[in-house]
């Protein structure tokens, strides 16, 4: 999937299958509905091990979205696929970019449960964590 | 009703405004997803993003419904006052604030007790409009908040900008 909000590829690691979630500019309500639940379809047709998403190139996403993808979205892929489902993070590089990952981590730490996530600054970093 | 202050640079600040064309354009979706973060990191009901132009307020964005309008008019407008000063703009209690304490926003409507707005300076200098927010309560900026404010309209500017 590639459009002007969003690409999504699975990346075949030596030993964890990645699927890569890469969020470009200002991503509408509604479009990013659309976008997560593609990831889902997605997870159902793949043994996927981990989630990284790229917001390096994130501008903004409303506080709906950013509690939509947590509450609703995260919470329900945890219990269809894998309660351990590890979530790796690449932070944004705009102001307001960062300031929704941060929003996102906060929110995560409080439903992840058994369910690894952290934020990087760079992809080989985010790698090396969904690796180990 | 307020007495409408006039920047110095009233004229060239107006022909500054009305080459962003942006004064009436349909709402867009970004700004209301900064509007709410800006809600959300301040924690209050209301906060907006506004154009003062020669006798209009534009709300180009808002998030909680205060206003609950498109525009209303500059001299019943709290960020009239915010454009005159670069530094926050603050009505800590506005039934008790002279200039305030009639407006229709305060007595009726949104019931509006508490402004605190931050300049919409240009990058060539202009103070265009405002990001404020509001309460519906008395209240008062943290220092924290204050910062948060001043931060989102640098940046919310650039946006409108670029």
């Amino acid at each position: 999937m590639d459009s002007k909000h969003v690409n999504v590829k699975l990346i075949n690691d030596s030993e964890r299958q990645v699927l890569k979630v890469s969020l470009k500019d200002f991503v509408p309500d509604q479009d990013f509905k659309t976008i997560w639940q593609t990831v889902e379809d997605k997870f159902a047709k793949s043994t996927v091990d981990a989630l990284l998403l790229d917001c390096s190139d994130l501008r903004v996403i409303s506080p709906t979205s950013q509690t939509w993808l947590v509450e609703d979205w995260f919470i329900r892929a945890k219990h269809k696929f894998d309660a351990k489902l590890r979530l790796a993070i690449i932070n944004a590089e705009s102001f307001f970019g960062i300031a929704v990952v941060k929003n996102l981590s906060n929110k995560l730490a409080s439903v992840a449960g058994n369910s690894p996530h952290e934020v990087f600054q760079n992809e080989n970093e985010a790698l090396t964590w969904i690796s180990q | 009703m307020n007495a409408a202050p006039i920047p110095h640079n009233e004229e060239t600040r107006l022909n500054a405004l009305r080459n962003l064309n942006i004064l009436n354009t349909e709402r867009q979706e970004e700004f209301d997803a900064l509007t709410e973060m800006v809600s959300q990191m301040i924690d209050v009901p209301f906060s907006a993003l506004t154009l003062i132009d020669e006798n209009t307020q534009y709300i180009k964005s808002e998030a909680g419904g205060g206003y609950g309008v498109k525009e209303t008019r500059r001299d019943e407008s709290f960020c009239q006052h915010t454009i005159m000063q670069d530094a926050i703009f603050e009505v800590n209690d506005a039934l008790e604030h002279n200039l305030f304490k009639n407006s229709p926003f305060v007595v009726g409507g949104p019931k509006i007790r508490f402004y605190a707005g931050a300049t919409l300076k240009s990058s060539d200098g202009f103070n265009l409009g405002a990001l404020c927010v509001l309460d519906s309560k008395p209240r008062k900026l943290t220092d924290e908040h204050r910062e948060v404010l001043c931060e989102y309209a640098k940046q919310v500017i650039q946006m409108i900008e670029n």
